[in-house]
């Protein structure tokens, strides 16, 4: 009886499974088949070689990329994704830097205050991408902060507005990192060791949070790279990636699809990566504390 | 004055006193217990030995200097914990290695001493491995080494051996012993197991509801206990009330008990308690001079080395150990039989 009980579920449960997969894997397959077909009559990668190819000299667009005053002459797909990418990369920084320790000081020392920590965090999943960016430039763009002025203080703020944005996953992967080590002991004990907390912090948390951190810079990643509204405002010459997918939307026919794609296998290979990256510590902290 | 101080502790968190009025003085290289039923405060006392509470009163002095307000990270101590916290993230090596490279000692020292460690807890070749690559054992072990690397001026250690089964927790109590001996290192051990303190221990601090209630080697806290309390919670204790006689004896269940100190404060026909040592019972011969008491045989457990027989006197119950031996048939429950005790096991307790 249990038997046939769970094959009944186990039936269901693969039905489910096959409809999600389609659900995700049928508008990928036509997205790609239809960036194939941008020469009437071929199949072919045209279209992705309009994207990634570099154009002739004379029609190569001159970017140049915030903080670092450097003029690339590369087509707009790579600028605009290395700006991105400097962009996320400087995010995780920043947001690891502020989330950890403070995530760690209210496990701690004010274990009570975590559910008003919850609560504060998961605010930017109540308010809109456009309410925050609009917030952000109404106070920073006038005096006295006028931070819009500089190419550094605009970065500033965008880096400040996607560290506010990914908080709800950054601070919940931390939070459930933290959960899953003893940290008060580990703490302690490494105090008993005359460690300082800068040690504590660098050689004990965050070495154990190395899982939570990695998936939390990954969400990151894949949020700030796509982001077009804040990005969009505070760089009106779409120099984001965002920015410059939306263009190619608006404007091509083929393009798009291929950028789709293109995109799709970008954050997979990321992917990927981290969990390579993170797989050697993963089992340590999994198991070393029962 | 004594290597480790500790003056009128007192603790408080929120309206708990957690400790109060404690005050010890330890010698160097002396093994100290403290021993007492959950809750009775002995963690928060090794805690601020420790530094992780601040004493709400009191003060530590250890080696002459006042560390009341020292952080831990400067207090040179080292600490074990229940849960052994290993830092998951390094290897064995990297564990002991630890402390030495918070006291920036340079490489070379620090791999000689990790090496003499591990040959110290027996665990040579593992300094590769990480914690999750060990026995609960060898990971205590390991957290001794990491403790007694940096050469501590103390160590503390709280419940060491509760999270581990009973045959590791006998091989490990027998190490702690070795290792502290073979170091001389002044040791604080912090447990809720008689057995543990009275085996290891040069001297046992008997605490209850944040109070010391006695103080002194094992040998005394078990045979001459002080207080009630310590004599029930040392061992087993067996009661026998009854009331106060003529000329200092006393009276249980209308049979004369004569005591070596007989109730000093009681009159006559007072109620009293007195308390024995169950395996100071004799089920079998009666010395000369030893008291006798008729009573009844309730029940009979057999325990391995010891028989423990329940016994009745008017109602009233205790027991008696005696020693297996198989040419002696213990009493079977129903029988009335005659035990005996020496006027100087029995004490008054109430
Ligand atoms: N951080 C704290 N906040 C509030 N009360 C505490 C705190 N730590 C300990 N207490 C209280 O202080 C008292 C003594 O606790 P302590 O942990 O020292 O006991 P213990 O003797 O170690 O007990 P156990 O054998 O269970 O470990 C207890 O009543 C406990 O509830
Ligand atoms: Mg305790």
């Amino acid at each position: 009886m249990i038997g046939k009980r769970s094959f009944a579920t186990q039936l269901f449960a693969w039905l489910i499974l096959i409809f999600c997969a389609a659900y995700l894997i049928v508008p990928l397959v036509t997205q790609f088949d239809y960036s194939l077909r941008a020469r009437r009559g071929e199949i072919g990668f045209t279209a992705y070689a309009n994207v990634l190819s570099i154009p002739e000299p004379d029609k190569v667009l001159q970017v140049q990329t915030a903080p670092f005053k450097i003029t690339l002459n590369l087509p707009r797909f790579y600028s605009s994704l290395l700006f991105s990418c400097l962009m996320a990369a400087l995010t995780i920084l920043v947001s690891t830097i502020i989330i950890v320790p403070t995530a760690y000081w209210v496990h701690l020392r004010v274990p009570k205050l975590r559910p008003v920590m919850e609560f504060f965090t998961v605010l930017p999943f109540a308010i809109p991408g456009i309410v925050l960016t609009f917030g952000l430039l109404r106070t920073y763009s006038g005096p006295p902060f006028s931070m819009t002025n500089t190419e550094l203080g605009t970065v500033v703020l965008l880096v400040g507005g996607y560290t506010i944005a990914v908080m709800p996953y950054t601070y919940r992967s931390v939070d459930v990192g933290l959960r899953a080590i003893d940290i008060r002991t580990l703490t302690e004990a490494a105090r008993s060791l005359g460690a300082g907390w800068p040690a504590i912090i660098l050689q004990v948390i965050f070495p154990n949070l190395r899982v939570a951190i990695l998936s939390a810079a990954l969400l990151t990643f894949a949020i700030a790279i796509g982001e077009y509204t804040l990005a969009n405002f505070l760089f009106p010459d779409e120099r984001a990636f965002g920015s410059y997918l939306a263009s190619v939307g608006n404007n091509k026919i083929f393009e798009p699809a291929a950028l789709t794609i293109i995109s799709f296998v970008l954050v997979w290979v990321l992917v990927l990566l981290i969990q390579r990256v993170g797989r050697g510590t993963g089992q340590t902290q999994m198991t070393g504390m029962r | 004055m004594a290597y480790l101080e500790l003056n009128h502790l007192r603790k408080v968190f929120g309206v708990t006193v957690a400790v109060e009025s404690f005050s010890l003085d330890v010698e160097r290289g002396e093994f100290v217990s403290f021993l007492g039923p959950s809750g009775c405060g002995k963690t928060t006392t090794l805690r601020m030995i420790a530094g992780f509470e601040q004493p709400t009163e009191g003060t530590i002095c250890i080696d002459g200097e006042d560390v009341t307000n020292v952080p831990p990270n400067k207090r040179k101590l080292g600490m074990v914990f229940q849960s052994y916290a290993l830092f998951p993230n390094m290897t064995v090596a990297d564990n002991i290695a630890f402390g030495l490279r918070m006291a920036k000692l340079p490489g070379h020292l620090i791999w000689q001493r990790v090496e003499e460690m591990l040959a110290l807890i027996q665990m040579p070749g593992y300094g590769n491995r990480y914690s999750h690559q060990l026995s609960g054992g060898q990971q205590q072990r390991v957290a001794l080494a990491r403790a007694l690397a940096i050469q501590p001026r103390v160590l503390l250690l709280d419940e060491p051996l509760s999270a581990l089964d009973a045959k590791i927790r006998d091989e490990l109590r027998s190490e702690i012993r070795r290792i502290q001996q073979e170091l001389h290192i002044t040791t604080i051990y912090v447990t809720h197991d008689q057995e543990e303190a009275l085996s290891l221990s040069d001297r046992i601090v008997v605490m209850n509801a944040g109070r010391i209630e006695q103080v002194g080697p094992p040998f005394e806290i078990y045979n001459r206990p002080r207080t009630e309390f310590v004599a029930r919670f040392v061992g087993t204790l067996s009661t026998l009330h009854g009331t106060a006689g003529a000329d200092g004896c006393v009276m249980i269940g209308g049979q004369p008990v004569r005591l070596a100190q007989p109730p000093a404060d009681k009159l006559p026909g007072d109620a009293v308690t007195i308390a024995l040592r169950p395996e100071t019972i004799a089920l079998d011969e009666v010395a000369p001079g030893h008291n006798r008491l008729t009573a009844q045989v309730e029940g009979v457990t057999f325990l391995g080395a010891i028989v423990r027989v329940q016994l009745s006197v008017n109602g009233a119950t205790f027991v008696a150990d005696a020693l297996n031996n198989p040419n002696f048939s213990p009493p079977r429950a129903g029988e009335t039989v005659t035990v005996s005790f020496s006027p100087e096991a029995a004490r008054v307790v109430g």
